[in-house]
């Protein structure tokens, strides 16, 4: 017996290119390192531990599918016609996963359904200016970034796809990556998550080069006058922003009525509905997510060129955005006589709530009393809005500039 | 040259559809609370 065909795994490094035999071993102990690094919370463990663990099993279980095709029993996402599609639906066992939940966003619109439970739009109703202002200078990145990556080369539905990594927003990501350009959503969305990981380790230190620690720890004065936001009002808020939004951008209506509906429902009280989103349907989302990325990132799909400029885009567009958020949060400091803490720019980058987290913690280091979490909250989600208004405008736009 | 005016283009527009809807929440919580002191108020002669 021939021991290439007992042992595929092993036998298809042998039977496949040198260099893409290289990048499987590569992506084997990069997966490793992901499931390691999430359990050790260094890295988001809800989507990096399930996306290792895919990661490396799909590039160590290859097999031989025929005698010229090497792949997997897992997932075919190369599929399009639809006897090959019915019989890969009968065979590879995420193949439903992918085609009915994750190819068509329902993954992305129920994580970001997840974030709109998880919101308080208190502070973005009490203060909608300041909140839309700071969030309005958090897309420096998505902004920046896309006649850079036109710059260097890349057609306009890739740089539009890049850009968005600026949106600081894994679903805002995932949504326009696959509207704008299929071919290429699975790189930009782990370069995307993995970066996004990466914002814990990385945003505090550009806060201590932008912010010095007398600003850090500055208070926040509200007037006492400022009435509370009723969950009445916000209910309103929901239905009103979701009306509009989706008149205005419905190319982005999934995403922005999902979001929309979260809220409402955490607005309305149905107490039921809110533990099903937020204790079930997140958390099943989340995990698919991880997984379904995880067995994406094959070789072949790693090593398309593309990759090389997304690495250094996806890196550009949150750091630019995190200098405009700390720019927004100097223009509000200053515009409003001082009586305002710039880190709160930093939480404009949407990315709920990590970045809200972050400011906070940065704050308090510098001054124990300093409470700026509200802020941070109201800025996160705006944040979310202004992402995904500019999202809307992208994908509406750029498939037009090709007519 | 093209590319910056285009995004240009889509921040203008961005800034505008987020002002519109800040200036949508204060003209909603304005309303509302308008509406929701008129009854107390109307309570308050029918007491």
């Amino acid at each position: 017996m021939d021991l290439m065909y007992l042992f595929q795994g092993i036998g298809t490094f042998f039977e496949m290119e040198t260099h893409l035999a290289i990048a499987r071993v590569i992506l084997i102990f990069l997966g490793i390192a992901l499931v390691f690094l999430g359990a050790k919370n260094i890295l988001e463990p809800l989507v990096m531990v399930p996306m290792g663990f895919g990661m490396a099993a799909v590039n160590a279980g290859m097999l031989f599918l025929s005698d010229t095709k090497i792949g997997t029993l897992v997932v075919d996402p190369l599929v399009s016609d639809i006897p090959g599609l019915i019989s890969v639906l009968q065979i590879d066992f995420l193949q439903p996963v992918f085609t009915f939940a994750f190819s068509n966003n329902l993954i992305a619109c129920i994580v970001f359904m997840g974030v709109g439970v998880l919101c308080d739009v208190g502070y973005l109703l009490k203060y909608p200016f300041t909140c839309m202002l700071i969030a309005l200078f958090a897309e420096l990145g998505t902004i920046v970034t896309y006649p850079i990556a036109i710059a260097m080369g890349l057609p306009p539905a890739h740089a539009a796809a890049a850009a968005i990594v600026g949106t600081a927003d894994g679903p805002l990501v995932l949504f326009s990556s696959l509207m704008l350009a299929p071919e290429i959503f699975v790189p930009i969305t782990v370069i995307a998550y993995l970066y996004l990981s990466l914002t814990y380790a990385g945003y505090p230190y550009i806060i201590k080069a932008m912010i010095p620690k007398e600003y850090r720890g500055a208070k926040i004065k509200t007037s006492k006058k400022t009435v509370e936001v009723s969950s009445h009002e916000k209910l309103v808020f929901s239905i009103v922003g979701c009306t509009i939004l989706c008149l205005l951008l419905p190319a982005a209506t999934p995403l922005l009525l999902s979001f929309f509906l979260g809220v409402a429902i955490k607005e309305s009280g149905i107490t039921k509905y809110v533990t099903m989103i937020e204790s079930t349907f997140l958390y099943a989302a989340s995990f698919f997510l991880g997984l379904m990325l995880g067995v994406l990132c094959d070789a072949n799909t790693i090593l398309n060129p593309v990759v090389a400029p997304l690495l250094f885009l996806g890196i550009l567009a949150l750091t630019l955005s995190a200098v405009g958020g700390v720019i927004g949060g100097y223009f509000i400091y200053f515009i409003s006589g001082k009586n305002f803490n710039p880190t709160v720019g930093i939480a404009a980058v949407s990315c709920v709530p990590s970045t809200a987290k972050i400011a906070q913690k940065e704050v308090s280091k510098a001054k124990r009393s300093t409470i700026i979490l509200q802020w941070a909250m109201g800025a996160n989600i705006c944040g979310v809005l202004t992402s995904a208004i500019l999202m809307g405008i992208y994908i509406t736009v750029i498939p037009m500039l090709g007519k | 040259m093209d590319s910056i005016t285009l995004v240009l283009q889509f921040y203008g527009l961005g800034i505008i559809i987020s002002f519109l809807l800040a200036v949508t929440i204060k003209a909603m919580l304005g309303t509302i609370r308008l509406f929701s002191r008129d009854k107390s108020e109307e309570v308050q002669h029918a007491d």
